[in-house]
């Protein structure tokens, strides 16, 4: 399961480590089970504790905000005539 | 053993087993809004240079967050509306988690469980067929990578520009078995969003983005795989690829083989589908309603007005015509592809009502609506090319000389005071014009003569 | 300089600003993005990131006269309530410094502690401004979920996340509460409720005020003395003329799943933009404690576990929310330890998977109902600080500030 998580959370996980964390994991999760005594067959979920909806934007442009190419660029790397630059990810058969 | 002609007789049979193409739609459209989805850069980013038009949000920076374009919604559920979806009063933005260079947080703002419209649905007018919309719903869009070499060594580019564009996604049923229907179905969805004037659904410019999922099916069933088609931009390139992968699921099935589920694009140098198979990781996309997001509610209210603002849309374009101008279904087609030209039209017939058929034609032959950007300077032109269909002046003379000549009787007894004897000349001139001659001038120039 | 040999003994600064600014100067927790002067997050994976804008707390700071000192420790991506998981060390104790500071924002609250700065910002998601206030002895508020933009501020768990205070009393909390707090177009989860003049609120008369103690924070495995120091307040208040009634909440044990869920869920999620493409270093970089978060979180939000933890956890954040707000129909605000025990040992941290989440236990359930609540210094136990808690309804700072207010001036009369 370590190493299935570790996949999709795009991480390097040594086999050291992956037992490690199996513990951790098992202790973690016999302290998060304890809530499963409370019956909350009666709410919702709250995933945001704000009261408020619709919080929108008018469809103008904000070019305060923007950053020049330059320091859109200035963090990166690796990057190319304007572009940021990663190796080839396009696998031809 | 069966005998051998009983062994052959068996894989006619099988041969002739007839598969059902079963084809669903998912279709991806930028929006033309002004600014971007959750962040107020320009959306329109074509041809501009790369990494220009971003900002902390669309480029994913830490701690930057979004904010929802309202404008980009109230389009969205339009065009839910006008495929009679069901539009969700609560809903709210989802994150969906993949790891790809174009996709800046890791994550899209997307929608999951309660998209802004669902359960909709379009009649095919071709064949009354239903094809039933499972969603509409709003995204953003994703930076644009662009593969190539740098010393030698391959490459991806990547250009932000793009990235947190309003993107709409309609997703249909796979209620499709006709690769026509597919393409009648696609071109009149392209036409529908230019009237509504909420992207310019530019194939070529990736404004309008198709995807469709093909399988076969040999009893009706829904069959327990399928070949997505992706990556492919033009309604031509569309029908090809579905035209060849369904002759290739064929042969496959035919020949007892299993098809592998993988998405395919289109070689047009080759004439074929090809397998893009791209290394992906497990998908598990983790969804999460977006914590940065209050919940989007929508009134019944702003669903009515937005319903208001909807206007005359193709199909219903064409009824009328029909019913009004009496044209043939053709000229109507034509007519109507887009609102300007069908407004074009209705404007000019109204400057010049009984000359409707004429303009239509002017415009579907002659194109002439091109040359003339006000239908005022068409219908004058029309008039104008009325005109010229008249007989020349000089014919008209020589045919009234001629009329004079052969009827001296006629002559004289109008001298005499016989009026009403014009009328007959002029019928003998309009005779030797062939009906041509242009009555106005007909009169003017006889009675010159005749008084002459 | 004095407060130079105190940042290097006590690992308080991940960066110093180079540039001498005019204004007061403020220090401010590394995870707040300021325009052109490194923020790191406490991890190696933005140890080079010199950010394009600054954060809009960062920004309304300035534009009210301050400047910033210089960037305070933390645990990488505020995940942990120590300092120790800091790809930069751990920030100690002023007064044990065997000890640790406390965390997320423990260098900021040693800042104020050492007297190099009046005030520094912190952020909290639970506890992370509380504890780290409470184990060094100085005024540490969390604001309302919402009071204060999250703008350019690193995100952590996003539906917890609150930008905080920790400062040497409680008027310049108010005050500095007064410039961050307010709408900000560019959150949509900041509130566009009036920010009042809080420090102007502060009269630090409290009489009448009804104030629930909450009996079931007092934990079995609580440190006695921290306990006594906690209840010896109460005598501070009835003379202040509160009303002290007993109250109880929902066990604060099963906040500790709902917040480790959600956090963990928000934090494999908001982590994932970390791809070293446009700014930082690649997902190698990620230290062991950040690791385990983000997969944890994966797993909680994945195909088939979803329903049972991700979703399960926000229901229960649900019966929180309808206990406080029950709550608070009949008291005007809630009262308890900030911390159950005193700062623990350098080291205490290792091989503890959920340290965190068990040290913040009485901070979780408020945190998860985006509740404000401050902790003030109340006195020593073994010879080390002790912070008292309150709590408040939503955007009800003024009223936690004002009995916080009332507490330091009667305990400084009396002193």
């Amino acid at each position: 399961m370590i190493s299935k998580l570790a996949d999709l959370s795009k991480l390097i996980v040594s086999k050291k480590e992956e037992g490690y964390f199996k513990k951790q994991f098992d202790e973690t999760f016999k302290i998060i089970n304890e809530f499963n005594k409370l019956d909350t067959s009666k709410v919702n979920e709250t995933y945001i504790v704000t009261s408020t909806k619709n919080v929108l934007r008018e469809d103008v442009i904000d070019s305060t905000r923007m950053l020049s190419q330059e320091e859109a660029l200035s963090c990166s790397k690796r990057n190319h005539n304007g572009y940021f630059v990663v190796d080839g990810i396009l696998n031809e058969e | 053993m069966l005998p051998l002609h009983m062994n052959k007789a068996i894989k006619m049979t099988n041969n002739k087993k007839i598969y059902t193409p079963v084809i669903g739609l998912e279709v991806h459209i930028e929006l033309a809004t002004n600014s971007k989805m959750f962040c107020g850069c320009p959306s329109n980013h074509f041809g501009k240079k790369p990494n220009t038009q971003t900002c902390p949000v669309c480029l994913g920076l830490p701690g930057a967050l979004p904010v929802p374009n309202n404008k980009a919604i109230d389009w969205c559920v339009k065009l839910g509306l006008v495929f009679n979806c069901k539009i969700n009063k609560s809903s709210n933005f989802d994150r969906k988690h993949y790891f790809y260079p174009d996709l800046p947080k890791g994550y899209q703002i997307s929608q999951y469980d309660d998209p802004f419209c669902y359960e909709g649905n379009f009649l095919m007018s071709s064949t009354n067929q239903n094809i039933r919309i499972r969603r509409i719903h709003m995204e953003e869009d994703t930076a644009k990578l662009q593969h190539t070499e740098i010393d030698g060594k391959k490459v991806s580019l990547i250009d932000f520009n793009r990235s947190g564009v309003p993107l709409v996604e309609l997703v249909t049923e796979p209620d499709f078995s006709s690769v026509d229907d597919v393409v009648i179905f696609l071109q009149e969805l392209q036409r529908i969003i230019r009237y509504l004037g909420i992207s310019t659904a530019d194939m070529e410019k990736g404004s309008m983005r198709l995807e469709a999922n093909l399988s076969l099916t040999p009893n009706g069933k829904l069959p327990d795989y399928k070949v997505e088609l992706k990556n492919i931009n033009s309604f031509k390139f569309l029908k090809k690829a579905m035209l060849f992968e369904i002759e290739r699921q064929k042969d496959l099935l035919l020949s007892g083989k299993k098809i592998i589920q993988e998405t395919r694009g289109w070689d047009e140098f080759k004439s074929k589908t090809f397998s893009q198979r791209i290394k992906e990781e497990a998908k598990d996309y983790r969804y999460l309603p977006d914590p940065d997001i209050p919940p989007i509610e929508l009134e019944n209210e702003n669903i009515d007005n937005l319903r208001l603002e909807i206007p005359e849309l193709p199909q219903a374009k064409r009824i009328r015509f029909k019913k009004e101008y009496d044209l043939s279904d053709g000229v109507i087609d034509i007519l109507v592809e887009t609102k300007e030209r069908a407004t074009y039209f209705e404007t000019a017939v109204k400057l010049s009502p009984k000359l409707s058929k004429s303009i239509a034609s002017l415009m579907v032959n002659k194109n002439l609506d091109k040359e003339y950007p006000e239908p005022a300077g068409l219908v004058k032109k029309l008039v104008e090319l009325e005109k010229k269909d008249f007989s020349s002046d000089s014919d008209v003379d020589q045919a009234i000389i001629e009329v004079i000549d052969k009827n001296p009787d006629v002559v004289t007894s109008y001298r005499s005071g016989k009026g009403q004897v014009v009328g007959y000349l002029i019928g003998q001139v309009q005779k030797i014009l062939k009906g041509k001659g242009d009555p106005k001038l007909i009169s003017t120039k006889l009675l010159n003569s005749l008084h002459g | 300089m004095k407060s130079n040999s105190k940042n290097k003994d006590l690992n308080i600064f991940v960066t110093l600003n180079p540039t001498k600014g005019k204004g007061i100067p403020i220090a401010v927790k590394d995870n707040y993005l300021t325009k052109g002067l490194r923020t790191t997050a406490a991890s190696l994976v933005l140890g080079d990131f010199i950010p394009q804008y600054s954060a809009t707390v960062v920004k309304k700071l300035e534009k009210n006269g301050y400047w910033v000192y210089g960037k305070t420790n933390l645990d990488a991506w505020c995940h942990g309530s120590s300092t120790e998981t800091s790809d930069y060390g751990p920030t100690l104790n002023p007064y044990d410094t065997t000890r640790l500071s406390g965390g997320s924002s423990g260098g900021s609250a040693v800042a104020v502690a050492t007297g190099i700065v009046d005030v520094a910002i912190g952020s909290e998601t639970a506890g992370s401004v509380r504890g780290p206030a409470s184990w060094c002895g100085v005024v540490g508020l969390k604001p309302t979920y919402g009071r204060v933009s999250r703008y350019g501020v690193i995100a952590m768990g996003s539906s917890l996340d609150s930008p905080g205070v920790l400062s040497k009393n409680v008027t310049l909390s108010a005050k500095i509460l007064k410039i961050i707090a307010g709408k900000d177009p560019m959150d949509a989860t900041s509130s566009d409720k009036e920010v009042p003049d809080y420090e102007s609120a502060l009269t630090g008369d409290i009489k009448g005020i009804k104030i629930g103690l909450v009996e079931n924070y007092f934990l079995d495995e609580m440190d006695d003395e921290v306990k006594k120091v906690v209840l010896n307040t109460l005598s501070v208040f009835e003379k202040l003329g509160a009303e002290i009634v007993k109250v109880k909440t929902i066990d604060p044990k099963y906040a500790i799943g709902v917040y480790t869920v959600v956090q963990r869920s928000e934090v494999a999620s908001n982590l994932s933009r970390y791809d070293g493409i446009r700014y930082g270093g690649k997902r190698e970089l990620f230290g062991t404690e950040a690791k385990r978060r983000i997969m944890l979180g994966n797993f909680t939000l994945s195909e088939g576990y979803s329903d049972k933890y991700y979703k399960k956890a926000q229901k229960v954040r649900t019966l929180y929310i309808n206990d406080f707000n029950k709550l608070f129909e009949s008291v005007d605000v809630l009262i308890g330890p900030t911390m159950p025990n005193i700062a623990p040992k350098i080291g205490a941290t290792k091989d503890q998977a959920m340290f965190g989440e068990l040290a913040d236990v009485l901070a979780e359930p408020s945190s998860i109902s985006g509740l404000p609540a401050i902790s003030v210094p109340c006195g020593f136990a073994h010879d080390l600080p002790v912070g008292l808690q309150i709590i408040g309804n939503k955007f009800e700072e003024g009223k936690i500030l004002n009995v916080a207010f009332a507490y330091e001036q009667s305990n400084k009369n009396d002193k």
